[in-house]
């Protein structure tokens, strides 16, 4: 079976949103207690370890051509620290959907649905990012190509309609808490990022030596998108109101208003929440079982999509209510996510750079060929 | 995949496109356009909701305006809270009641000046507000409010909300802003909220006093009027520290619509300097964004700047006097500029000395100053505002002087 491809502006496009989705959730509402009037700053600030981080796992990735981190961890440290490793990566990335996907859920019934079954929403959302995952890579690329320009210019049109409404002050004092205090904050929160881990999984199926530009253009777009939903929330409900919403991005489509017929504007928006949480599901939901595929090594990942969607499933409902949905997805996905994955891409560099060492000691390359495995 | 899969995927999509548990029957609802709340008399609070009769609104000729057909129903219910008045409602309303529609909330003015935020937060929890809803005090109960209120001019009571209170920019004396940006100033360190101040007509004309007055002058409920709705809307009340804090006249609500830049138009009358007894009038839009200089001083006293660039077109002249004239224009321009800061006076001494409440916005330019947030909490603002010393100054010029270059006397 020919292996899948994914082409430039796919894998940008689908590493945009995976990155930016998170504006689409509550996390925003956590951050603006930390960053206050400078909470758009804190994306910006995250930037330059972005990009860092992602060029030290683009040259871990471009060191084994054709080989997922999964393997590579195989190679470097050994199948038992590395079925360790890749249980840490199914169980962040399965828990994390849940989490998100318990948000997404109870966001459509807050706004939209509200006598409509938690369980029939959560569950329309994964038989929509099963179906995806189920038709493959190439699909989930495509239909993300695809639905980028859309988001992007609702997004942009969004931001725009609510230009009226925009208070300068806002962004005043300009910076928050204090630079200090600032900064630890977006130290803490460097895991808005880990999920670029995307490409450490889809590395073999992108074009040849494309990787490090992919990587670096998604995660600065990803950091403008988020900067720039942050700083329209902060001119529209100026700290400290602007903390005071489950959705602050929701909060400010709601507030939209050109005259007296141009308001209740947020059903058009509607597909923004839908489209981007259903492709940031089918993400998630791709790399869990890629990852169980590549780590259990089976040639194709379909077998381990209904048991991970029940798992999903059943994880997105052990929070017992909205705000605890809110706590752990921010303390999993924001606080602690650099932590886990950062630690096994840390180990994964420092074994490669030391097994390069001792192979230059002895003369030779440090390089292997690579070996694409045939995943569908 | 194959086409029988496709086709099944395709038509359970269809099944869920049409909605199984959210439908909502357009002739099973009743939609609220007005809710009134008031300090209770038998429960926490009374909750009176402005209920449109559909088939009046969308009758067209049967209900149109000045035909005997209501268009709006309205009950008040005694509750203890809002959402649980909405559900009593149904006790006498035969339809799903939805307040999705609701285009203001009034608050009785004696429970805003006592528990008004308490209340107020629930506009920023429920899902049927939104921050474009916007938010009245009553000038006495929001109850006798809404009994009078029965749309003049439209069929549609929600419309009438919308256009009465839309006309914020023709009309200097009614604020402009919904409860997001109340929420905002409330909320926020360094300024006061301003909400629309309405109320029913005056029941008895004043005493014969033929002198002259700006329309500006008067507070909803007073405004010197016979005929027409029920309802006056004029004037803001000023909402500091979650309560009503006082009120400003329509002229004074203009001023601070002018430095917060929300000001639009007005129409000026002003008594011509040349000739006691006679009048100038003139049209008044703002020229540019007020500038507001703000600086503290070494004793952490603030020191505030305003100047507000306005132009405007001359509409009459009752003296007949030749202010058309180029060289002659700067003294109608000096006389409204008095006009001005006589408002500018009369606000700024309510807002400083009478209520403690800086209901201008003036610290949303202060902060600017401070780098950090708990540098400008630390500041205080709200407890310096009252010692401030702040001037509004105007810059009023001349554009257009109407279709007449100049007057030629009566013989």
């Amino acid at each position: 079976m020919a292996s899948p491809r994914l082409g430039f502006n796919e894998a940008v496009a689908l590493t945009v949103i995976f990155l930016s989705v998170k504006v689409m959730i509550s996390h925003l509402a956590l951050m603006f207690p930390l960053g206050l009037s400078a909470t758009w700053m804190i994306p910006l600030m995250h930037l330059p370890v972005g990009l860092i981080g992602f060029a030290v796992l683009a040259w871990l990735l471009n060191q084994f051509p054709g080989r997922t981190i999964i393997e590579i961890g195989e190679e470097l440290v050994g199948p038992a620290l590395n079925i360790f490793f890749a249980l840490v990566i199914y169980v962040f990335f399965t828990g994390g959907s849940a989490l998100v996907l318990r948000q997404s859920a109870e966001f459509m019934l807050t706004d939209f649905f509200p006598d409509t079954p938690i369980s029939v929403v959560a569950a329309t959302y994964m038989v929509g990012a099963a179906l995806i995952v189920y038709l493959g890579l190439e699909t989930l690329g495509r239909v993300a190509r695809i639905a980028f320009p859309f988001l992007i210019i609702g997004l942009a049109l969004l931001i725009l309609l609510t230009a009226n409404l925009w208070q300068p002050h806002g962004i005043y004092p300009l910076w928050g808490p204090g630079i200090l205090e600032l900064s630890w904050v977006a130290l803490s929160t460097l895991g808005v990022g880990v999920e670029i881990f995307f490409l450490a999984l889809a590395a073999p199926y992108l074009p040849q030596g494309r990787l490090l530009p992919i990587g670096l253009i998604s995660v600065l777009a990803a950091g403008l998108v988020v900067a720039a939903v942050i700083l329209a929330s902060l001119l529209v409900f100026p700290y400290p109101v602007v903390q005071e919403w489950t959705l602050p991005v929701f909060a400010i489509t709601r507030a939209i208003e050109w005259g007296g017929f141009f308001v209740r504007m947020e059903t058009l928006f509607l597909p923004l929440w839908v489209f981007s949480a259903l492709l940031a599901h089918a993400t998630a939901l791709y790399l869990s079982v890629a990852t169980a595929a590549r780590a259990l090594k089976l040639p194709y990942h379909r077998p381990f999509i209904l048991p991970t969607v029940v798992l999903i499933l059943a994880a997105a409902f052990v929070p017992p209510n909205f705000p605890a949905a809110m706590d752990w997805g921010f303390a999993f996905l924001v606080r602690w996510s650099f932590i886990f994955l950062g630690v096994i891409v840390a180990v994964l560099v420092a074994a490669a750079l030391l097994r390069k060492r001792q192979q230059g000691k002895g003369g030779k390359t440090g390089r292997r060929p690579g070996r694409r495995t045939n995943h569908t | 995949m194959r086409p029988v899969i496709k086709v099944a995927v395709i038509v359970l999509a269809l099944l869920f496109l049409a909605g199984c548990w959210d439908y909502q029957e357009p002739d099973q609802t009743a939609w609220v356009t007005a809710i009134g709340v008031d300090r209770g008399r038998e429960n926490l609070v009374t909750v009176t909701l402005q209920v449109a009769v559909a088939a009046q609104v969308a009758g067209g000729e049967a209900g149109a305006a000045g035909s005997p057909g209501e268009t709006t129903v309205v009950v008040s219910m005694e509750a203890p809270s809002i959402p649980s008045a909405v559900e009593l409602a149904h006790a006498w309303v035969s339809r799903r009641v939805d307040l999705s529609h609701a285009r203001v909330v009034i608050f009785g003015r004696e429970l805003a000046e006592t528990d008004f935020e308490r209340f107020l937060m629930l506009l920023t929890r429920d899902r049927f507000f939104r921050p474009s809803t916007k938010v009245l005090v009553a000038n006495g109960r929001a109850e006798t409010l809404l009994r009078q209120g029965d749309p003049v001019l439209e069929i549609s009571p929600a419309l009438y909300w919308t256009q009465q209170t839309g006309a914020w920019d023709v009309a200097e004396f009614i604020p402009r802003d919904g409860f997001g940006p109340i929420i905002v100033d409330t909320k926020s360190p360094g300024a006061a909220a301003l909400a629309i101040l309405a109320g029913p007509e005056r029941e008895e004309d004043s005493p014969p006093d033929p002198a002259y007055k700006p329309e500006g002058s008067h507070v909803g409920g007073t405004v010197p009027r016979r005929g027409g709705a029920k309802i006056d809307i004029m004037g803001g009340a000023v909402i500091s520290g979650g309560r009503v804090v006082g009120v400003l006249n329509g002229d004074e609500t203009g001023i601070v619509k002018m430095v917060r830049g929300d000001f639009r138009q007005t129409t000026k009358t002003v008594e011509d300097p040349l000739h006691p007894g006679y009048f100038i009038v003139v049209e008044v839009v703002l020229r540019e964004p007020p500038r507001v200089d703000v600086r503290i001083d070494d004793d952490g006293t603030p020191r505030a700047a305003v100047r507000i660039m306005l132009e405007g077109d001359i509409h009459s002249i009752q003296s007949g006097e030749h202010y058309e004239r180029p060289e002659r224009v700067p003294i109608v321009e000096r006389a409204v500029e008095e006009s001005f800061r006589s408002d500018a006076r009369a606000a700024l001494d309510k807002a400083q000395h009478e209520f403690g409440a800086d209901v201008f916005g003036i610290g949303y330019h202060a902060k600017r100053l401070f780098p950090t947030w708990p540098a400008w909490e630390e500041f205080a603002w709200d407890e310096k505002f009252p010692d401030a010393e702040i001037s509004i100054d105007f810059d009023f010029r001349v554009r257009r002087i109407g279709l007449m270059r100049e007057t030629v006397p009566l013989r």
